[in-house]
This record gives C-alpha cells, sequence and structure tokens, in this order.
C-alpha cells in the first residue's frame, strides 16, 4: 500500500524517531510503513490521520479506484 | 520529544574524564565478567557447589560488579547521547529490563537447583539424567508461570508492527515443528537416521526457536 508519510514528515522537518514518539510505536514501525513493507492496523492508520489532520484515505493509498 | 530534565552525575563530568572513566569501567567489567566465568567454570569441573562462604562472597561482589560496571557505563552512554527516549522506547527497554532481570536469576537458580539436585549433575536442563519429584515440578511451574509473565509483560510492550513480526514467527516455527517431527519419523523408519529420542526431539524444539527468531528479527529489522 502506498501512503504520504514520509512526505508529511518532512513537511514537519521530523526524524522517523520524532514520528514513532507522536505515534507511540517504534521507529522500525515507521521506516516499515514508509517503505511500503508494513500496513498499519486500522487503529494506527486513524492515529496517523488524526496527527496530520488528514483523512486515512488522503494518507494511504490502497491501488483501488472507488 | 520529551521535556525532561534531568542532568546526571555522568553529565557534569568532562571528556578526559568520561574516557578514562570508560576504560578503567571496561578493564573492571572485563575482570568480574572473567571472575564469574572462572567461578562457573570451576563449579562445571568439579561438579559441586564451593562450600566456603568466602567464595560466595567473592562471587556475590563480582556480580555486583558487573552490574555496577553496566549502570555506570549506560549512564555514560546516555550522558554522550543525551537524546531522550520515546515514551514508548523507555517502555520497550523497561520490558527488557524486567524480562532479562528475571531470567538471568531464575537461570542461575536452576543451575544451582540442578547441583543440589539428587543427580548432582549442574546441567538439569543438558542432560536426561533423573531427576527428583519435586525439582521437576518445581522447574516446570517456575518455568511455565515465567514464560507466561514475560510473554505478558511482552506484549503490553511492543506495538502493532512487532506484534505482527512475533506472530508470523510464531506461525513458521509452529509449522516447522508440525513438518519436522513427521518428516523424522519417516527418515527414522526408513532408517535414515535413528530413532527419535527425547534429545532429539528437544533439539528439534530448540531449532523451532531459532526459526521463530529468525522470522521474527526479519519481520522486526527487514
Amino acid at each position: 500500500m502506498e501512503n504520504r508519510l514520509r512526505i508529511l514528515r518532512a513537511e514537519r522537518g521530523w526524524s522517523q524517531a520524532d514520528l514513532a514518539g507522536h505515534l507511540d510505536v517504534s521507529r522500525q514501525a515507521v521506516n516499515a510503513i514508509e517503505t511500503g513493507k508494513y500496513d498499519p492496523s486500522l487503529p494506527l492508520a486513524f492515529k496517523v490521520a488524526r496527527l496530520f489532520g488528514q483523512s486515512i484515505e488522503q494518507i494511504f493509498n490502497d491501488g483501488v479506484e472507488s | 520529544m520529551n521535556s525532561e530534565t534531568s542532568p546526571r552525575w555522568a553529565d557534569r563530568l568532562g571528556t578526559g574524564t568520561r574516557t578514562i572513566l570508560i576504560v578503567t569501567t571496561i578493564i573492571f567489567g572485563l575482570f568480574a565478567v572473567g571472575m564469574v566465568a572462572g567461578f562457573s567454570y570451576a563449579v562445571l569441573e568439579d561438579g559441586k557447589l564451593p562450600t566456603k562462604p568466602l567464595v560466595w562472597l567473592i562471587f556475590a561482589a563480582m556480580v555486583a560488579l558487573v552490574a555496577l560496571v553496566g549502570w555506570v557505563l549506560l549512564s555514560l552512554f546516555r550522558s554522550i547521547y543525551p537524546e531522550r527516549m520515546s515514551r514508548f522506547d523507555k517502555r520497550y527497554w523497561k520490558m527488557w529490563a524486567i524480562v532479562i532481570g528475571l531470567s538471568f536469576p531464575i537461570g542461575i537458580a536452576v543451575g544451582v537447583l540442578g547441583l543440589s539436585d539428587q543427580s548432582g549433575g549442574f546441567s538439569l536442563l543438558l542432560s536426561n539424567a533423573p531427576i527428583s519429584p519435586p525439582t521437576a515440578i518445581l522447574v516446570s511451574v517456575v518455568g511455565s508461570i515465567l514464560m507466561i509473565a514475560t510473554l505478558v509483560i511482552y506484549f503490553r510492550a511492543i506495538d502493532d508492527h512487532e506484534e505482527r513480526a512475533y506472530l508470523w514467527g510464531s506461525n513458521v516455527a509452529f509449522h516447522f515443528l508440525a513438518l519436522a517431527f513427521p518428516f523424522y519419523w519417516l527418515l527414522a523408519r526408513g532408517g535414515l537416521v535413528p530413532a527419535l529420542t527425547i534429545g532429539a526431539a528437544l533439539l528439534i524444539v530448540l531449532l523451532s526457536c531459532i526459526v521463530q527468531a529468525i522470522v521474527w528479527a526479519l519481520f522486526k529489522f527487514r
């Protein structure tokens, strides 16, 4: 699944460790989400969306046209 | 991330003092680890526990010295790299400290128990020698409780990502076990390997633990 996490993080000047701190997860988790190796759980996706003030669909893209 | 201010004793040291302290601490640490290893080896060789209190006093002092060295090095490391840990990291590393802190003394206790048991063998869990019923029950119950307790502590501290790594590791390890035992059985019936002994079975279980750890690490760190 593609996502805009790296871009959103960069816009705020945060490191992966900073974002991990905001989301209360490990830095490896942030890295795995950014590189598309891990799709976050729904609660974590909501946390990400809430943190950046956007909807889940605006951040994560499953490649399916609606 | 964290506004916590906690000037530690190590923060007040200059670079030169820190360097001297690090080198000295490492030398003392190596000495203490060597003493503990020497003591353990001597006990293994001798096959029974020492009776002189002085020996135990020295052993306890060396274990305490190893702990002190660890604490000093950790404090120095934190003063050199002052970046504060996130809430998650604190919880995570505290979990590992608790799990290792629980396992280490219990491991030593199991070793000592093996020495005092009727079998007289040091390697309680590394041999197939008979042991007394109370020891068998005690080690089984304590081992089970420890395993469940550490798993609960672990799962409360990790995030979704690591939980997935652990569950995948467990899944692959289970299938490894589910395949390894019937295959071994078939190979034994074919006369290609010796009949399955309890030692070989435990070796397969150990291999499955290694498989679990490898898959866990792949999912966590790839």
